[in-house]
């Protein structure tokens, strides 16, 4: 039983098992009709309720999404965005009424035009085919999101930069299309674009500056990686740049660079990149080049473009530069070592005054010390500092002595004497070892002159680096020396190693040929050190041959020595040359070797190199004529 | 303690001979009816008659309770003589509700005195503002006081209601009885049961307790449309929908009912202060929660008491929740007596609000609940 019922029946005093009796049955309905009564209202109110509440909530709905609606085109209107929808078909449906200022088109003449229409009239041509297919990518995928960045012409010809967001809502209930978001953003890109300029721009000349080169160089490494090609880095420092600035100023220092900026940008081609590094630091990138000496033409070229004097507020200014190069893959692996390998190239270049150097590992072995002695050397030649020393050699049988070989000493006024291992293979690296050579030239065959003037007949060996032997011009450069010192030619003996001559034959051939034409007595250094063809070594218009002093030191304890100077010596003399050994420091090696049958001998034991006029009184003093051995 | 309950109805007088033997300084008899004022002031001078030496308190209801039964025209009597507890019982005239706060502060500083644990509370119905009573009383009573209490009621009329001054019905009045001692306990619960729905509304005119306009439109409208058919029982189908105050940050939720409208102005008088400005929502019953509510209220004021030979529990529940309930009334009234120890005594009646301490803990006029008090003595 309900337990309302069954309250209402003990309320009553009712015996649920009994029908009430008339007295009780009215008062029974009474309340079991209010009971009913009670759920009627109770129904009527509940449902009342839900029906009012539900439309109060429908109004309130409808209310808050009108105030949405004007607090977004509120905030469309006043928003510097441009708010564009676009239907599924592409069409414009809806435009922000702020479309008038970026778009420069009143929105209602937007209104249901496709969007491609307006982008193939109003949007700059190089942008209109990724922008259309931005925009077809963005109608086409559901959710996608791209940005987009495009110019705009206005109704005055001028073109605005353009950026913004598409997304495609197409899904979404309230949007039902692709929304697109625009704002000018021409300042910022100007900015941007000026910004950018002046990142990657020298200001003073307008060239790309090191952050754009090494960008470029970059590229050209890729690309020459993957092509197989090479690329080239020339650095080029302007030679006595400094000076200009100190005397002239700086408006005329600018000036000048200015000069040489534009006379390089001239001169290369389009492909190839002129950058400003800083100061009077240049660099020539050659993104495509064959080869090394394609880079040896163009830095030829470069430095001659700088040959004519550049004329400054009418001042006429000579320029020289000092030009490094350095090749991929050749030198390096990467934009970093390269320009640090045209850097070492480019400071030996200065260094010896001699254009361009190309790069080569020796190079860096260079501690800074040396390449500073090599900064130091041409100016140490015209300062007198270098100073030629002179060893005697002696003839075996009789002792005379028959002539010296000349060895080119540095008096550096801080480091002191400097012996020719300190600077002469550095000199080989560069340009600068054919001015040293010609140096001692002249300085040997002056003192040649003027010990003949005192009577002493003596002849004298100059040793010749690789680069001089092939050097075409060298036998002229003789011819003229020995002229002006009216020495004979076959007082002057020159010295060349065989690797010398291996290294071009045919060139050293031609060279050799000439001077041995002049009557220039020719000797091969450092004999048995390298390898020697022996039917070439018939060719050769040598006169006599030196025996390496390491087969002499070993002489009389290595049966082995003592056979390559027994077979050297026979062989000299079978082709009619002289031999001679070297390095001989005792009595015991020099009697060997006179055993062996060798002609003449060099080394402590006869005599040290020395000054010129410390030789005069040695010679003075040696018993004439004397055998060395008793 | 020493408690009796008893009933008069119309049709069988009284269910007891009225136990003169409990009178004394240290009883209280509680009355509650509905009867016509002069069928009221008989029974009313009956029980004085008896009980010359006791403190006789009581009002006017909307339906007496009465152990487990709820009862309309008739008297709900209970007679509780303390031992170790001394009465005081004082009285105020309230003309008009803008008098409610003097009347407070004159109640509590005649009751105020060393010894005070509670006070009972019993108040004209519809002359008084319920809020500014409470903070007249509040301003001048310390924390510690339990106050407790309701509005007298008629029935669904909202017409006249008395409270007991004297010995005899009389509007415009608020009496208060004084429970001093520390062997009494006075526990207390009040519960609603009540959701709220629909839309929170702005209250956009208001002047204390009348309530003009919410979110500009009339207050009365409103309530009629959502009354539809009912609204024909104004003002006493409002109680349908009471009003609850939705609470600030931290603050407590309050709910309030109607007690009267006013065609003339569009305006409808609330039992307490509905302050301009805030925002309010409407309330709907729950069946089964306002039962619940019922039960939970009387646990609360149980909670943690000390039960020895007697409890006398004062329930006072909202007339909104009896013309809800209707015929189920007295379901809430069974599951008070559920939730209380087995032997308490049960009176009460149906009011027109409900004064008890909120869960924060000082007194608030409340509507819509079933608010409990407990007397026992340790």
């Amino acid at each position: 039983m309900h337990p309302v019922l069954a309250r209402q029946l003990r309320r009553l005093s009712l015996d649920p098992g009994a029908p009430p009796d008339a007295t009780a049955w009215p008062r029974f309905l009474e309340r079991v009709e209010r009971c009913y009564v009670d759920a009627d209202d109770e129904r009527y109110t509940r449902e009342r309720l839900v029906e009012l509440s539900s439309q109060e909530m429908a109004a309130l709905h409808q209310q808050l999404r009108e105030h949405d609606e004007r607090r977004f085109q509120a905030l469309l209107a006043s928003s510097s965005d441009t708010t564009i929808v676009l239907g599924a078909a592409g069409e414009i449906v809806f435009a922000s009424s702020s479309a008038t200022r970026v778009l420069q088109l009143p929105a209602d003449q937007l209104d249901r035009q496709p969007m491609m229409v307006f982008v193939q009239r109003r949007v700059h041509p190089d942008d209109v085919d990724p922008l259309t297919a931005k925009l077809q990518h963005l109608l086409a995928t559901a959710g996608c999101e791209e940005s987009v960045e495009f110019r705009l012409r206005r109704p005055d010809g001028t073109w605005r930069d353009v950026e913004g967001l598409g997304r495609n809502l197409l899904a979404d209930e309230v949007v039902r299309g692709v929304l697109l978001t625009l704002r000018d953003v021409s300042e910022r890109k100007h900015l941007e674009r000026t910004l950018t300029h002046q990142a990657f721009t020298d200001q003073l000349t307008g060239l790309p500056n090191r952050a754009l080169l090494y960008d470029r160089a970059e590229q050209a490494i890729r690309l020459a990686s993957r092509q197989g090609l090479t690329a080239a880095l020339l650095l080029l420092d302007l030679d006595r740049f400094k000076e200009v600035n100190d005397t002239l100023g700086h408006h005329h220092g600018d000036l000048l660079l200015q000069q040489v900026a534009d006379r390089l940008h001239g001169s290369l081609r389009g492909s190839d990149t002129v950058a400003r590094l800083g100061g009077d630091e240049f660099a020539v990138l050659l993104p495509q080049i064959t080869s090394v000496q394609e880079a040896m033409v163009v830095a030829d070229k470069v430095s001659a473009t700088t040959e004519a004097p550049f004329t400054v507020d009418g001042l006429s200014l000579d320029v020289d530069v000092s030009i490094g190069v350095a090749v991929y893959p050749d030198h390096a692996t990467d934009a970093n070592e390269l320009l640090q390998r045209a850097d070492v190239a480019m400071y030996a270049a200065k260094a010896t005054h001699t254009g361009y150097t190309v790069y080569e590992p020796t190079l860096d072995q260079h501690s800074p010390r040396r390449l500073g002695l090599l900064g130091q050397l041409r100016r140490a030649m015209a300062a007198g500092e270098l100073v030629v020393h002179y060893q005697p050699k002696a003839d075996v049988g009789s002792g005379r002595i028959l002539g010296v070989e000349a060895l080119v000493r540095w008096q550096h006024p801080e480091h002191g004497l400097l012996g020719p291992g300190e600077f002469v293979p550095l000199a080989e690296t560069t340009g600068l070892i054919r001015p040293l050579t010609a140096y001692v030239l002249d300085a040997s065959l002056r003192q040649c002159r003027a010990w003949m003037d005192t009577g002493q007949q003596l002849s004298v060996a100059v040793n010749l680096s690789t680069r001089c032997l092939l050097d075409l011009t060298l036998p002229d450069q003789i011819t003229q020396l020995l002229e002006e010192t009216a020495v004979a030619a076959d007082r002057l003996l020159l010295e060349i190693t065989e690797s010398a001559i291996m290294t071009d034959p045919t060139r050293a051939l031609e060279v050799l040929n000439r001077l041995h034409a002049l009557g220039v007595q020719l000797a091969i250094d450092d004999f048995g050190t390298g390898y020697s063809s022996m039917a070439y070594l018939k060719s050769l218009p040598v006169d006599e041959l030196k025996v390496d002093r390491s087969f002499v030191k070993h002489l009389r304890d290595n049966q082995n020595d003592a056979v390559i100077v027994r077979s050297t010596v026979d062989l000299g003399h079978n082709l009619g040359l002289r031999v001679v050994a070297e390095g001989v420091e005792d009595e015991a090696t020099l009697k060997e070797l006179a055993t062996l049958g060798c002609d003449s001998v060099q080394g402590y034991y006869v005599a040290r190199p020395m000054p010129a006029a410390e030789l005069v009184a040695w010679l003075v003093a040696q018993p004439q004529p004397a055998t060395l051995h008793d | 303690m020493d408690i009796r309950l008893l009933g008069w109805e119309p049709s069988t007088g009284w269910s007891a001979p009225l136990p003169d033997e409990l009178d004394g300084p240290s009883t209280l008899v509680l009355a509650f009816g509905s009867p016509t004022p002069e069928v009221a002031a008989a029974r009313l001078a009956e029980l004085a008659a008896a009980l010359p030496q006791a403190q006789l308190a009581g009002c006017s209801t909307a339906g007496e309770i009465l152990d487990q039964r709820v009862a309309e025209g008739s008297m709900s009597v209970a007679v509780a003589r303390f031992a170790h507890t001394a009465l005081r019982r004082a009285e105020a005239a309230v003309a008009a509700p803008p008098d409610s706060r003097r009347a407070g502060r004159e109640l509590a500083g005649a009751l105020d005195a060393a010894g005070l644990r509670a006070v009972l509370v019993l108040s004209d119905g519809l002359r008084v503002n319920g809020t500014e009573l409470l903070n007249g009383i509040k301003e001048v009573l310390p924390g510690e006081v339990v106050v407790t209490g309701g509005l007298a009621g008629d029935g669904d009329r909202f017409e006249a209601t008395w409270v007991v001054r004297q010995g005899r019905p009389t509007g415009g009045v608020v009496s208060a009885i004084g429970l001093y001692g520390d062997r009494v306990q006075v526990g207390h619960g009040s519960q609603g049961g009540w959701d709220r729905f629909g839309v929170e509304r702005r209250v956009t005119r208001s002047n204390g307790n009348v309530l003009y306009e919410l979110d500009g439109e009339p207050a009365l409208a409103l309530y009629k449309r959502y009354l539809g058919d009912r609204a024909a029982g104004l003002p006493a189908t409002a109680l349908l929908f009471p009003l609850a105050l939705c609470a600030d940050e931290g603050g407590v939720g309050l709910v309030r009912t109607v007690l009267a409208v006013d065609e003339a102005n569009q305006s409808m008088t609330f039992a307490g202060d509905v302050p301009q400005g805030g925002r309010v929502q409407l309330m709907r019953a729950n069946f089964d929660r306002l039962v619940e509510g019922a039960a939970a209220a009387g646990r609360l004021a149980h909670h943690g008491q000390a039960f020895h030979g007697g409890c006398l529990a004062v329930a006072i529940s909202c007339v909104g929740r009896r013309l809800v309930l209707g015929e189920r009334t007295e379901e809430e009234v069974e599951a008070v007596l559920d939730s209380l120890p087995a032997g308490s005594s049960l009176v009460g009646f149906y009011s027109y609000g409900e004064i008890s301490p909120s869960t924060v803990g000082t007194c608030d006029l409340h509507n819509q609940t079933m608010t409990l008090t407990t007397l026992v003595e340790a």
